[in-house]
Formats: C-alpha cells, structure tokens, sequence
C-alpha cells in the first residue's frame, strides 16, 4: 500500500513538473518572438529615426512575426495529434518531385544549394498525405541544415525495401551529432539539443515530435542514428501505394 | 553610465540596445550568455545589468547569484528580463537578489522609464 502511494505521488509530481515545463517553454517560445514585435512597432510610433534604421525594425517585426506564425502552427499540428483530431489525406505520392518542392520553399536559395538529392526518379510511389510528407521532410532537412556547418551538405536518399515493400528515406547530416542522452527524448515535445556551439539555434522543440506522429499515421516508422561531432541519419519509412504495389507484382 | 544587456536572443539585444540608445548618457554593452555576461561585468563593472532568465551556460539566475555573491559586483543593479511567468519564477528571481522583475512582452519605453529611476538612485 505504502508502495503504491508512493509511486502515486511521484508519478503526480512528474506529471506536475512536465505541466510546468511546458508552461514555461511554451510561454518563452511565444513571448520572445511577441516582445520584439510588440517592441519595435512601440518604437517605430514613438521615435524619430532614420528610414535605413525605420527598414531594419520592419524586417525584425516581420521575421519574428513569422517565427511567432510557425510557432502557432507547430502548437495547433500538436493539439491536433493529442486531441486524436489529425486528419491525413492518402493519396500516391511521388517523393522525388515532393522533395523538389520542399527545396523550393526553403527560405533561402543557399540552404537548398546545401541539400544532396540521391531520390531515384523510378522509386515507387508511397501511399501518403503530400503535405505531411513534405512537412516531415522541411524538418529532417531545416534541422539538418541548422545543427551542422555551413559548408556541410545534407544529403536526402530513399529506396525500395523489397522486403517489407515500403521506401526507406533517409536524411543524413555531418553536424553536431545526438548524444544517447538527447535521442531518448528527441521525439518529444519541447526537446531541444544541448551542444555549446548550437546555443544560438532556434526551434520550438516541437518538430520531431510531428514528424514522428505523421510518421506513425502514416503506417510508418522513424529512428535515428547519431554519433556526437559526427552527425545524425534519421530514417524513415512509408508503405508502397497499392495499385503501385499492384503494378509491380 | 555602463548598462550591460545579457540575452541569447539577437532581436531582444537590438530592441534594447535600441531602447537605451543615448550615447550621452549610456554605454550599453551587449552579451549572448551568462559566462560572457559575468565576464563581461566583471570588467566592465557596469551601473546596471538586464538579464534574460533562459540563456545558454549560465542561466539569469545563476549570474544574478553570483554577481551578488562577489563583493565586487554585489552593488551592481539588476533587472531580470524573463518570459517565465510562472509565481516560482517570480520567487528564483526574488531569491536570487535581482532589484527589478520585467516580464517579456515588454514596453521598451517602460523599460527605459525603469532604468532611468534605478540609475537615478546609483
């Protein structure tokens, strides 16, 4: 009974302090994006400055008015996954022209240049939701680009695994690499990695937890393979469309 | 007067920085974690320090700890920046000997109002 009590309490207490962890990551994420909002648009009604100067809070406003924007999404896509309301719509999708798109809505032309595509243009198609798909593969990408340096690729491949007739695609980076530590929890909500030289790097903490639910979803599986100051592959799977499969037989 | 600015966010040093700018009267230096702040305050040995709570190496309450620990930079005003808004927080920055509580989303003219009354009585 004593027993039984006890485990009751603590799994209260861990309960509690995951609630307040959360307040607290969820509050900072949100709050720091607002406060330079809320602030340069007090002080561009408030002082007199130049227009280089006027230009450079604008730019500031309408960035962090993006983060705060991708912060939001993130938070509705977990509500929507915790709340057991996440819709998918299946359809035959074609990665290597997914991943082209995904190429061309990274913000920056530089970052796309960083990315290798090994994608064979013949590869099956998997039985999927083309905007999850792509949602999954903007996160394996953008935090591969992140947590590695500038002058290292990440490379994005995928083939056809007979054996359990699905397609592995795998995202692989030279970066700062996962310690066991940090992969324990990599997909959970609000991670963030602890490397000295990545403290400057921003993320909600949210995004492998996505990904790993649209995984899921979609009949999937993910997993990673990382070796600190090496750099991290993360793998995941997708079934094979039906009348592909068909097709194929 | 020397004001020292501890945030890892890049955006909230240029509001404050910004914010305080008046090259007559401040000198305001910037620092991206909490070791390069307690560095930085230790030789710069500032009027006044603005401190973000979540900050790489040393988090806000540690330097603010350790600044009030050392006799010679105990006399050193600090403002705790924070987006943590939970009473517990409240309570760390309380315990941790910071002068001011400010919590982020902030009005930087109120901020500027704040540090121009705490400079006043320096």
């Amino acid at each position: 009974m004593v027993g039984f009590l006890f485990r009751d309490i603590t799994d209260e207490r861990a309960l509690e302090e995951r609630r307040n962890e959360f307040v607290s990551t969820a509050s900072h994420e949100l709050r720091t994006p607002m406060t330079s909002i809320i602030g340069f648009a007090e002080l561009l009604l408030e002082r007199e400055t130049t227009e280089a100067t006027r230009r450079n809070w604008l730019q500031t406003i309408h960035r962090e008015s993006q983060r705060l924007s991708d912060i939001v999404e993130d938070m509705l896509d977990v509500a929507l996954i915790q709340t057991g309301k996440l819709r998918i719509q299946r359809e035959p999708v074609a990665l290597e022209q997914t991943l082209r798109l995904v190429l061309d809505s990274l913000n920056s032309g530089l970052e796309a240049g960083r990315v290798v595509r090994k994608i064979d243009e013949n590869l099956p198609p998997v039985d999927a939701d083309r905007d999850k798909v792509a949602q999954i593969l903007v996160n394996l990408i953008s935090n591969g680009l992140k947590y590695s340096p500038a002058t290292e690729p990440v490379t994005v491949d995928a083939a056809y695994d007979s054996e359990r007739d699905q397609v592995v695609v795998t995202v692989a980076d030279q970066g700062v690499g996962i310690t066991l530590e940090d992969q324990e929890r990599l997909f959970t909500t609000f991670h963030h990695l602890r490397h000295p030289n990545m403290a400057g790097v921003r993320g909600t903490g949210l995004g492998l937890y996505i990904v790993k639910n649209f995984v899921d979803t979609l009949g999937g599986e993910i997993w990673v393979q990382s070796e600190p100051e090496v750099g991290s592959t993360f793998f995941f799977t997708l079934p094979v469309h039906r009348s592909a499969k068909e097709v194929g037989a | 007067m020397k004001i020292l600015l501890a945030d890892d966010e890049e955006a909230i040093r240029s509001l404050v920085a910004a914010t305080l700018e008046n090259p007559e009267r401040y000198t305001v230096l910037l620092a991206e974690d909490g070791d390069q702040a307690l560095e930085m305050a230790m030789r710069e040995r500032p009027e006044l320090v603005l401190l973000d709570v979540r900050m790489p190496h040393k988090d806000g309450f540690e330097v603010c700890r350790e600044l009030k620990a050392d006799s010679r930079t105990a006399h050193i005003k600090v403002i705790m920046l924070t987006a943590l808004t939970l009473d517990e927080d409240r309570d760390k920055a309380c315990n941790s000997g910071a002068d001011e509580y400010f919590t982020k989303p902030f009005s930087p003219l109120a901020l500027l109002s704040k540090v121009e009354d705490i400079l006043a009585l320096v």
